[in-house]
């Protein structure tokens, strides 16, 4: 019954999951990153509200598909969660809240949406929404480094053909005939060499800082 | 380890399809956990198709503009007007997420105690709450129950309905099974809609559909009477006797 989680578990809004990994953040960098710089960092999105939910929702869409998107890693998935968050945002938001609160109130909701949605597909949470992500999605900041850096560090530590093999599937999207093709191996090779060189990018990955 | 599984969940995403849930090891959960980042890097990946924003949007005006309920929605307005009284904003706090954590706080009871009484690996059968030392609470007047089929009533542990049906009195919780969003009642359709994730129940608890893999729980049920004009359900002793 992983999809009807009891509220002592999870409840739809963890009050302190993550303020917990805030602290935990806030200790491990400067002392300096106070709540105060948070406000001020905050208050620079501006304080004024939308006129509507439809003003909030043109506003904030297409982030937080690509947030998403980013965590589940398909279009699918990618629409019916930012479907289901907005569903069940947009109806107890007071449109007199303030942007950043409302984004807030949106990447809370999407936090569980997400964590939700791992508990019914595979029981463990491959993803998530750490503190500096929703920090970046309330502050419309770009990530420091972002996904694509990421995948290119992991890449650039594997051997050619995994490393070949992963970018045609992955990243040019290639049906796995063509990215065969372009390889010069037999559709069978191309599919087992793909799986050791997904399983050889897990270990990179590991290593490799987020 | 399966590697069958685990291919057909990356080929499902490589095709940017929904893959199918499995119960994964921990290696099964790092190769999809590379796989996503792997996606998430490809060029354009993150942009929403215009027919996608185009249909949410519909989707969400006709959710928004023409719901017509007997409103258990002040409920959810004060609670979130309170939440969102917090002037001072904070990281923490904001993240918190308001509104609906003070709702669900206000309800966490009603949920525990019906969780409780549910055995791990069960069907799930509808709960009737009958305490044991409980007490009856007046929730509306007779005349209110009479002026409309449903009436949202909300006392300090339990938010609910009083469905009257020609004169004979139901009393249902109004608290979603899932994961405990408050339910709207929907009087066109018969029924109580859950705003979070779109489940819905009949005016007698009984689940009417919902989207989870797995099952969702009907509705527990109230003992309700009349006592004079009063119309009162009966409670568990409050939370903090």
């Amino acid at each position: 019954m992983a999809e009807c989680a009891p509220p002592e578990e999870t409840p739809p809004f963890s009050l302190g999951a993550l303020g917990h990994d805030a602290d935990r953040n806030t200790a491990a960098r400067s002392g300096s990153h106070t709540d105060g710089d948070t406000i001020r960092r905050l208050n620079s999105v501006g304080s004024e509200a939308y006129p509507d939910w439809e003003a909030i929702y043109l506003d904030n869409v297409k982030r937080l598909y690509g947030l998403m998107y980013s965590r589940v890693g398909n279009r699918s998935d990618a629409e019916d969660l930012t479907s289901e968050i907005f569903m069940a945002a947009l109806r107890p938001l007071r449109t007199t809240a303030s942007k950043p609160e409302v984004r807030a109130y949106l990447v809370a909701t999407a936090r569980t949406t997400l964590a939700a949605y791992w508990r019914r597909k595979l029981g463990v949470e491959i993803t998530s929404i750490d503190v500096d992500s929703a920090i970046q999605f309330i502050d419309e900041t770009p990530p420091d480094k972002d996904s694509t850096d990421r995948a290119e560090a992991v890449l650039s530590q594997l051997p050619d053909r995994y490393r070949r093999i992963l970018e045609l599937r992955f990243l040019q999207s290639l049906p796995l005939r063509e990215a065969a093709n372009e390889m010069g191996v037999s559709v069978g090779n191309a599919k087992v060499l793909q799986h050791r060189a997904l399983r050889l990018a897990a270990q990179v990955a590991k290593d490799v800082v987020p | 380890m399966k590697p069958g599984r685990v291919a057909s969940f990356v080929n499902a995403l490589l095709r940017n399809r929904s893959p199918r849930a499995f119960d994964p090891d921990s290696e099964d959960a790092e190769a999809i956990r590379a796989a996503i980042e792997l996606r998430a890097a490809q060029p354009g990946a993150a942009e929403p198709t215009d027919d996608f924003i185009r249909e949410l949007q519909g989707r969400l005006r006709e959710r928004f503009e023409s719901t017509s309920t007997v409103d258990a929605g002040d409920l959810s307005e004060h609670q979130t007007t309170e939440a969102f009284a917090h002037r001072t904003l904070t990281r923490r706090r904001m993240l918190e997420g308001a509104g609906i954590a003070a709702a669900a706080a206000a309800l966490g009871v009603i949920g525990d105690r019906v969780l409780e009484h549910a055995p791990a690996n069960r069907e799930l059968s509808q709960q009737a709450l009958v305490p044991d030392n409980g007490h009856w609470v007046t929730v509306a007047s007779g005349d209110q129950v009479a002026a409309s089929r449903l009436t949202a009533f909300k006392t300090e542990d339990v938010v609910g309905f009083i469905v009257n049906e020609a004169g004979i009195l139901r009393a249902t919780s109004g608290v979603c099974t899932h994961q405990g969003c408050l339910l709207k009642a929907n009087e066109a359709a018969s029924r109580f809609d859950c705003p979070c994730h779109g489940a819905a129940f009949a005016l007698d608890g009984r689940v009417l559909f919902h989207q989870f893999k797995g099952q969702l729980a009907p509705l527990p049920t109230l003992e309700v009477r009349r006592a004079g004009n009063d119309v009162q359900v009966l409670l568990p002793p409050p939370k903090s006797a």
